[in-house]
């Protein structure tokens, strides 16, 4: 019985390993062979030498996932907080059931809204010199994607703070929003910081809807309204190409999107622990500091 | 706190209805403004085709485009965009954008099969002519080239091979017939599908998109036993063991948004919005058209 659960649990371990191993032994050849040109600036698979340049979708991808995630944690969290306490009791539950049915919604309809109403609205409204797809467009679909996570992540943890917490706070004399974001926000930092991640690697790696949104023109970005492509996009959009060596850039391109997940996941773990050391030491040092000024000052004990 | 809250969340509700009903409502045309040039992402036949008749061959597009995967996608937004120009084929075009005329010549079956317009492709299918051993795939092909089916592509808009035998229907044939391909021809394919199950109920023919890169692919691999392309085929392309034949002609239409005021199109000027080495000639602004 033992081994039917070593070998569901060593499944997953296998398809990691071997997507890994997939993108690494076909990506990696292909960027040193054409190191100068994947780290410039112009895609253009027609020229001679064909160019791989992927460094203006490296920056939209930054920047696209960078926006998104700012705009969708912003509404999400207050979206919780507003859900934890500022709400009559009786809309809390159906308000977050459709917040939570947006989470069951395919990315492909979220891509033909955005296409339909975002960047019709955007390009009217909006857009300086009349484009409506762009960098705008796709972070605001894709923080409308990313905002189930992070409001039910951030309403578990708000839910976890004691509520000795909050009246302590009005006790104090603090009014309740005063409470909710100086007190119960703060005590709920981890659990929001989990939601965070969770959005950001959503949205790093949302390929449809963006599609459909941003305009997949190869430019390196110059401003939010202004056709370009991120790297997801461009493996979608090349997948039905045939020639090798344009396969191959698009599995170099995935080895950049992979090893991007990888430092995003990284660099979170890292914060997370050192704000876990940083709680814990503090009291130490303190403990430490008071002695060794006592012991100075010739005191031994605390009695006197 | 809470009256407030509910009140704030009512509005916005309310705000969002109003603005998924009438987006859109408030576009207009305007010739002052920069034209939004469409294209169709790399593997499209349509792409490859209408770039080399416009004398552009196998040159990447110009910057700032808009790139939509797929026929029905480049309607949806040049239906939706008003400024937007794009190219797509002529078969598929519907009555919710503008079809141009070309050097003065409108797009129709006749001005397509006489040359007199000059933006047209073959819709051809690949396969490796081993398929043809199979008799399914002969039946199948030996449909395509019939009158039954080329009536049925000139009932749909295209340009018909000529044909002047009616298909013999096989008694007691079944089997499955996988194709895949251009978008371009895959409406019309699923009609002659349609068309061939009637004759022949034994056969299941399944017809899917993805381009007619996908289609030499998938021809040249064996995943279908025909691709469907929409540009010519050549040999050193990569589909080299494949052949093709054309079951029709397309042209490939021209077309902008219902509320652009103009009719009519030079292949030079076509040229200029869509070359990106154009410099200084390159047409940006509608009304530099013409």
């Amino acid at each position: 019985m033992r081994a039917v659960f070593t070998i569901a649990a060593s499944f997953s371990v296998l398809a990691l390993l071997t997507i890994t191993v997939f993108l690494f032994a076909n990506g990696l050849p292909f960027i040193f062979r054409h190191w100068d040109s994947f780290w410039g600036t112009e895609w253009n698979l027609y020229a001679d030498p064909p160019q791989y340049g992927i460094l203006p979708m490296i920056v939209a991808t930054i920047l696209v996932t960078l926006l998104s995630v700012a705009i969708g944690v912003t509404v999400g969290l207050l979206t919780a907080i507003c859900l934890y306490r500022l709400f009559p009791k009786k809309l809390v539950t159906p308000v977050s059931h459709m917040v939570n049915l947006l989470a069951g919604i395919p990315s492909v309809i979220y891509g033909l809204f955005g296409m339909v109403i975002f960047v019709p609205f955007v390009r009217d409204y909006l857009s300086p010199n009349g484009v409506g797809a762009g960098i705008l467009t796709a972070s605001l679909v894709l923080s409308i994607m990313i905002l189930p996570t992070v409001v039910s992540v951030s309403l578990d943890s708000l839910k976890a703070v004691p509520t000795g917490y909050y009246e302590g706070g009005l006790a104090l004399g603090a009014t309740k929003e005063q409470t909710t974001f100086r007190v119960l926000v703060p005590a709920a930092k981890n659990g929001i910081f989990a939601g965070v991640v969770l959005a950001t690697g959503r949205a790093l790696g949302e390929t449809m809807a963006v599609v459909m949104v941003i305009g997949n023109s190869p430019d390196m970005p110059k401003s939010l309204f202004q056709s370009v492509r991120t790297l997801t996009a461009n493996i979608a959009l090349g997948a039905m190409e045939l020639s090798e060596e344009h396969t191959e850039a698009l599995i170099a391109t995935g080895v950049v999107l992979f090893v991007f997940t990888l430092l995003i996941n990284i660099v979170f773990n890292v914060i997370r622990e050192g704000r876990r050391e940083k709680k814990q030491t503090p009291r130490k040092d303190k403990k430490a500091i008071t002695d060794t000024k006592m012991a100075e000052e010739g005191i031994t004990d605390a009695k006197e | 706190m809470k009256k407030i809250c509910v009140a704030i969340f009512a509005a916005v509700v309310l705000m969002s209805i109003c603005l998924a009903t009438f987006t859109g409502c408030g576009a207009k045309f305007s010739a002052d403004k920069n034209i939004a040039v469409v294209a169709r992402e790399d593997g499209s036949g349509t792409k490859s085709a209408f770039m080399e008749i416009i004398g552009l061959k196998e040159k990447k597009d110009i910057s700032g485009v808009i790139i939509q995967n797929g026929t029905a996608a480049v309607l949806q937004e040049v239906a939706g965009n008003p400024q937007a120009i794009a190219y797509d084929s002529l078969g598929y075009v519907t009555k919710d954008v503008k079809i141009l005329k070309v050097n003065g010549v409108y797009p129709t079956a006749e001005t397509v099969k006489n040359g007199t317009y000059a933006i047209s492709r073959p819709l051809s299918i690949v396969y490796r002519e081993a398929t043809l051993e199979d008799a399914v795939c002969k039946a199948y092909y030996d449909f395509l080239v019939s009158r039954t089916a080329q009536d049925i592509v000139a009932a749909e808009g295209y340009v018909n091979r000529d044909a002047t035998e009616d298909y013999k229907v096989i008694a007691g044939l079944s089997g499955t017939i996988s194709i895949s391909g251009s978008t371009s021809l895959q409406p019309l394919m699923e009609k002659l599908a349609a068309k061939f199950k009637e004759l022949q109920p034994g056969v299941t023919v399944t017809v899917a998109g993805g381009g007619s890169g996908t289609g030499l692919k998938n021809a040249e691999n064996g995943t279908s036993q025909f691709g469907m392309i929409s540009k010519e085929k050549k040999p050193n392309d990569d589909a080299p063991s494949c052949v093709a034949t054309e079951v029709a002609r397309d042209g490939i239409a021209v077309i902008v948004n219902l509320d652009n005021p103009l009719d009519d199109i030079s292949l030079d000027a076509l040229k200029r919005i869509y070359d990106c080495d154009a410099g200084d000639t390159q047409i940006t602004v509608w009304n530099q058209v013409n």
